[in-house]
């Protein structure tokens, strides 16, 4: 007893001294995350030399010994800190134990030969680790950024610049592709990967190798969980009204710690990811037994890379001509499972969470039933407004798109198939254009009528807080909802019992009208560099596409001038970040509001 | 005693003498529709004698019954205390040239022999009849409005019958001088009564004169705006009030002052419109040359007509090949003469008649200083919010469309023109976009840029309460306005220190948003009914149909009849208005009661 009074008052008497000491450490896991992230992607980019492979094993290995070191001082002040959630603790001491199994098993002394290091295997598995607590760090100094009023407009725009930037370096490295990339194409492709959208100007299944696979693979995924944790962090999908801010004043207030809360969403976000995606690895592995790969690394690479890909709503693959590869067109189950994929992944986190969180609720009542024979009190039964409209809307939107397109193209396009094939095939041109963007119809053979409706679902997107594009589909239905209530001459717009806030409405007639006029604008420039020899359909087709981040192409976007490709690319990157962000990030100023001006009506 | 009397006859037959009086005006209608088409028939084909016999004996009856029908309505006005003189005074005055009518075709009367000298029967009955028509009509359209009907349906049920009316007229053998298919027919006169001016028939050529006046008299109507030209007619021979009703509509569709003024303003309107066509007209009258005409008639006519067309934004003319003509598109101070017209019709009457008012009170005040040696007054000119707006946007839009049109055009479309004539041609280019639809060249050979600028120019359009479509130049406001203030992270709308109300953004979104919907569509069915053209074109006519702007790339004439269709159906929907079309069936009278709680809708990653 007398012994911890007195552990408990060094610990109070010296607390603002661990609570500096953890952050140093902090920062420093997190500088030399980033160091280490970059040198390993210059050593397997470049594929250096053999005179280096003695070096670098070296290089690693002091490397891993001084991360296992500031890991462990963490863990330690760990177990004096108070102020850190349990759950973080954890996190913190996995992270140690597993740089240890790295330390441990990978240390020269133990093998016989250097040569181990150079394995790609133990690089990656190293890598992986590395991002882990690259991410960890992260997601713990997003809390203090945003303490310290940094706009994360600003933020979301800043790192998806620096990602895109990183990704074209990345993809600029002479090991990434197989014969060079040209600067411009490069810059595409990290665009497109990092924005999800997936077009491409040049056929990375047989340019890349597979180290420029990884980055793609790795853009992409980067790219998704950025936008989910935007979404988690600053929308206000869990919390009804209250918004980041208060809910960080708030917990303040109530001696809650706000990194938990954070990294709470993180890890919620990487968690159902990293489960979504694994399902998806595992299902694409069973639909594809039957094609011929080299070795099971292949077909792991394979599947792990589709179903990231897919969830992503990216629309990458590694067959030559994507899904019209002679044997991705005739696989109709893996179609499904795809659509089932960019579905999923477009829905947004916040309704698989809520889906998610209620299937486990149900298994545990369950399991209680047997096992206990307690009865478990049945909550949350009742949906979020955001959540319901974002269910209705997909499917409204996914049924009328299936209808349409089966009338359109039953024995038009799909004319060729069989009936189980056009009904997946139908199941999957109609979901494709709000996110992944694949065709496994000949774009060329489609009739006009289906070319605008693809536009029209291109434009919608999907729902927001997922990986799909587009103005999303709440945009798309706080728009027909205004319109059929000022039809109606009402004053509020209502849905679910709730009337919609003005300034939701505000933003939506914002998004749609700069999108309309970035599209314009884009289509504009980029007809007087290829309107000549593609024409108005094409061109705009290809705006479409690239500003919604849906990647399909009506003649392949490598016939584009590179003038072309780079205004491609701003628009890849403006319909990332949203153009309505992309100003407020620029131009937002606080203003106190303390004049109040008369109203005015406007006629029409 | 005798007022006792009075009052009770006055009192007990009130049921029945407002019956009667309902009866005598629905048989007057019935009777009046009937007229019209057998008036029709008579005028637009050629009668066998034995025909001739059974339409004039058809009048001879309708006169009496039209006798009977005053006579009734005359008694009764006697004990009506609540109708106004002047409408009293109306039907005498209609009962009495009934009366005059038969007196004077009766062989027995004294001055029967000089009947000669005067206009057959059938020509003096048939303007009274007409106009005994338009005041019945009028009347009962005021009553209709007094109903609690939906005025939307009425403004949309307006503009069809008088579409219809139009394409009968036009369908008649003498209005033509060849054969023409009906939806031909049919769509000049949505094209007309539209304002818009895309025309599948070369106006000048496939029109008999009388073709042209009907077309005339229909962009008249449409321009003025079928519901100011009805309630204005309905105003002044109607006894009773302008319903409340009936001036919201007014509000809606185009006048946006106090509502207690309307019935004035309607009045007001009418004759700005006048002066402003006239001294138009004199304008176009001074610049034509005369070398192209055949005879003074031609001219005149020509004037006119280009000066309606222009003032309504509609865009039809009756020259060979329109101004773009050689004979015309070199003549730059015609082109600017039609596009101040064109400026002046698209900006709106509230501020047309705000000036108006202005210079009326120059001018007395002027008049004042020089005749009564009275001291000058200031007269403050007030600009509301709504006319700032609209004179802000429509300037910079016209200086935009001037200036690109003049760069992007300099040395393609415009190399034919001497310097002053590109200005000209551009300055006019610019000023028919906003919904006119004249054109000096062949916008079929424009260059990508000044498309797509064009494109813009149409949909924005002109202002609200003038003659012009589009979705308007304040709709276009409130839309740049309002990414702009959210961009700026400010919570409400301002504009020049007023905040713009809730219902005014919603109202412009559902606008923006019904007008891509819409032009989407059609051009899906417009590309599926014709995959012939490319979409460059089809996206073009849509627009400018949408927009009732009339400009094309040369396709219109060589549609198929569905995409001539939806055309038609664009225009009217254009012309009305998406959310007045679809309101005009789904308008809900009630007011909402319950209040729900207010929610964020998750739009974006970062809300």
């Amino acid at each position: 007893m007398r012994s911890t009074d007195w552990i408990n008052k060094w610990i109070d008497k010296y607390f603002p001294w661990i609570k500096i000491g953890t952050i140093v450490i902090d920062r420093i896991i997190l500088f030399s995350a980033i160091i280490f992230i970059l040198l390993i992607v210059y050593d397997l980019g470049f594929g250096l030399e053999a005179q280096y492979h003695k070096v670098l094993p070296s290089i690693y290995f002091s490397y891993i010994k001084f991360y296992v070191m500031i890991s462990g001082i963490r863990v330690i002040l760990n177990f004096i800190n108070k102020e850190k959630s349990k759950k973080e603790k954890w996190i913190e001491l996995l992270l140690l134990i597993l740089f240890s199994v790295v330390l441990v098993f990978y240390s020269p002394k133990t093998t016989l030969s250097s040569t181990d290091f150079l394995h790609p295997h133990f690089r990656i598995f190293t890598f992986l680790i590395f991002f882990m607590s690259f991410f960890h760090a992260v997601s713990k100094n997003i809390a203090n950024f945003y303490n310290r009023d940094f706009s994360p407009t600003f933020f979301l725009v800043f790192t998806y610049f620096i990602l895109s930037s990183l990704g074209t370096i990345a993809i600029l490295l002479p090991r990434s592709t197989k014969e060079g990339i040209g600067f411009i194409d490069a810059l595409f492709t990290a665009v497109s990967a990092v924005s999800l959208s997936g077009a491409s100007v040049v056929d990375t299944a047989v340019e890349f190798t597979r180290f420029g696979h990884m980055v793609l693979l790795i853009l992409m995924q980067l790219g998704g969980l950025g936008i989910m944790a935007f979404a988690g962090l600053f929308g206000k999908m869990f919390t009804a009204n209250v918004s980041f801010k208060n809910r960080i004043i708030l917990s303040n207030a109530f001696l809650n710690d706000r990194m938990g809360e954070v990294m709470n969403i993180m890890y919620k976000i990487l968690f159902i990811t990293f489960l979504v995606e694994a399902s998806g690895t595992i299902g694409v592995y069973f639909t594809t037994l039957d094609y011929p790969f080299a070795d099971l690394e292949d077909r792991l690479f394979f599947c792990i890379y589709y179903s990231v890909s897919s969830f992503s709503n990216t629309g990458f693959t590694l067959t030559e001509g994507g899904m019209m590869d002679p044997y991705m067109e005739s696989n109709y189950s893996l179609q499904l499972l795809t659509s089932f994929l960019f579905i999923i992944g477009g829905i947004g986190f916040s309704v698989i969470f809520i889906y998610y969180a209620r299937t486990k609720n149900r298994i545990i009542a369950i399991l209680m039933k047997i096992f206990k024979n307690k009865r478990m009190e049945r909550t949350d039964r009742v949906l979020n407004v955001n959540v319901r409209l974002i269910l209705w809307t997909t499917s409204i939107i996914i049924i009328v798109s299936i209808i349409a397109f089966a009338a359109f193209e039953w024995e038009n396009s799909l004319g060729h198939r069989n009936l189980w094939g056009k009904i997946v095939g139908v199941f999957y041109s109609a979901t494709a254009p709000r996110g992944t963007g694949g065709n496994v119809v000949e774009m060329t053979n489609l009739t006009h009528p289906t070319i605008m409706l693809f536009m029209l679902l291109m434009w919608i997107g999907a729902s927001p807080g997922g990986t799909g594009g587009g103005l999303r589909t709440t945009t798309f239905a706080v728009a027909l909802l205004n319109i059929w209530s000022v039809i109606k001459g009402r004053s509020s717009t209502v849905i679910f019992g709730r009337e919609i806030e003005q300034k939701s409405i505000r933003r939506a007639y914002a998004t749609i009208s700069l999108s309309i006029i970035m599209m314009g604008f884009f289509t504009f420039l980029i007809f007087s560099f290829d309107g000549e020899n593609l024409g108005l359909q094409n061109v705009v087709f290809e705006v479409f596409s690239s500003f919604n981040n849906i990647g399909m192409s009506l003649v392949g976007t490598e016939q584009y001038t590179p003038e072309s490709k780079i205004l491609l690319t701003c628009a890849m990157f403006i319909g990332r970040v949203n153009i309505l962000t992309l100003f407020t990030a620029f131009m937002y100023k606080k203003e106190i509001e303390l004049i109040k001006y008369p109203n005015q009506d406007i006629i029409f | 005693m005798i007022k006792d009397i009075y009052n009770r006859f006055w009192r007990k037959t009130l049921f029945a003498r407002k019956k009667i009086s309902k009866q005598v005006s629905g048989i007057i209608l019935y009777l009046a529709i009937f007229f019209f088409l057998v008036f029709i028939y008579d005028f637009g084909f050629d009668q066998s004698p034995g025909e001739e016999k059974y339409i004039n004996l058809f009048y001879h009856l309708t006169k009496w019954i039209l006798v009977i029908c005053f006579g009734t309505r005359n008694f009764l006005n006697i004990f009506n205390r609540n109708k106004l003189l002047r409408v009293k005074i109306l039907d005498l005055f209609i009962l009495l040239s009934l009366f005059s009518l038969y007196i004077i075709h009766t062989e027995t009367f004294f001055l029967y022999k000089y009947i000669h000298l005067l206009p057959s029967f059938k020509h003096t009955f048939i303007p009274l009849f007409s106009f005994i028509f338009i005041v019945e009509y009028s009347r009962n359209a005021v009553s209709f409005y007094t109903k609690r009907l939906n005025p939307f349906l009425i403004l949309l049920l307006s503009f069809l019958i008088v579409i219809f009316i139009g394409g009968i007229l036009l369908s008649l053998p003498n209005s033509t001088t060849r054969h023409i298919s009906t939806i031909d027919i049919f769509f000049t006169s949505v094209s007309a009564v539209c304002v818009t001016g895309l025309g599948v028939i070369d106006v000048s050529k496939d029109l008999t004169l009388t073709g042209q006046i009907i077309v005339l008299m229909l962009i008249q109507i449409g321009g003025l705006g079928i519901m100011t030209f009805t309630s204005f007619i309905g105003f002044m021979f109607s006894g009773s009030e302008v319903s409340f009703q009936q001036r919201i509509l007014q509000r809606e569709m185009s006048i946006g002052k106090r509502i207690n003024e309307v019935a004035r303003i309607i009045y007001k309107v009418v004759l700005i419109m006048i002066i402003v066509e006239f001294i138009g007209a004199v304008g176009i009258y001074k610049v034509a040359p005369n070398n192209l005409f055949d005879n003074l008639f031609d001219k005149i006519f020509f004037s006119i007509f280009h000066s309606v067309a222009a003032f309504c934004n509609s865009g039809l003319s009756n020259y060979p090949g329109g101004l773009q003509n050689v004979n015309l598109r070199f003549e730059p101070f015609l082109l600017l003469n039609i596009s101040f017209l064109i400026i002046i019709g698209g900006i709106g009457f509230p501020i047309i008649l705000n000036f108006y008012d202005y210079l009326k009170k120059q001018i007395v005040n002027v008049w004042n200083l020089l005749v009564h040696k009275k001291r000058f007054q200031h007269v403050p000119y007030l600009i509301n919010l709504n006319s700032r707006i609209i004179l802000y946007t429509t300037g910079i839009l016209l200086l935009i469309g001037f200036v690109f049109v003049f760069i992007f055009e300099y040395n393609n479309t415009l190399r034919e023109f001497s310097f002053g004539e590109k200005l000209a041609v551009s300055f006019f280019t610019s000023a028919t976009s906003r919904t006119a639809g004249f054109n000096a060249f062949n916008f079929g050979d424009v260059n990508f840029p000044t498309y797509i600028l064009i494109v813009l120019l149409m949909w924005v359009g002109a202002s609200p309460g003038g003659t012009g479509g589009g979705i308007k130049t304040t709709t276009f406001a409130i839309m740049v306005t309002n990414f702009i203030s959210l961009a700026k992270g400010k919570e409400r709308l301002l504009i020049d220190r007023r905040e713009i109300s809730v219902a005014s953004i919603n109202k412009s979104f559902a606008i923006v948003m019904s007008s891509i919907l819409v032009i989407g569509l059609s051009v899906t069915l417009i590309l599926s009914f014709d995959p012939g053209f490319s979409m460059e074109e089809i996206v073009f006519e849509a627009f400018s149909a949408f927009s009732t702007t009339g400009l094309t790339m040369g396709i219109t004439p060589n549609l198929s009849a569905g995409s001539k269709v939806v055309l038609m159906i664009l225009m009217l929907v254009g012309r009305v208005g998406v959310i007045a079309t679809f309101s005009a069936f789904f308008f809900d009278f009630h007011s909402e009661r319950i209040k729900y709680p207010k929610q964020q809708i998750e739009l974006y990653e970062i809300n």
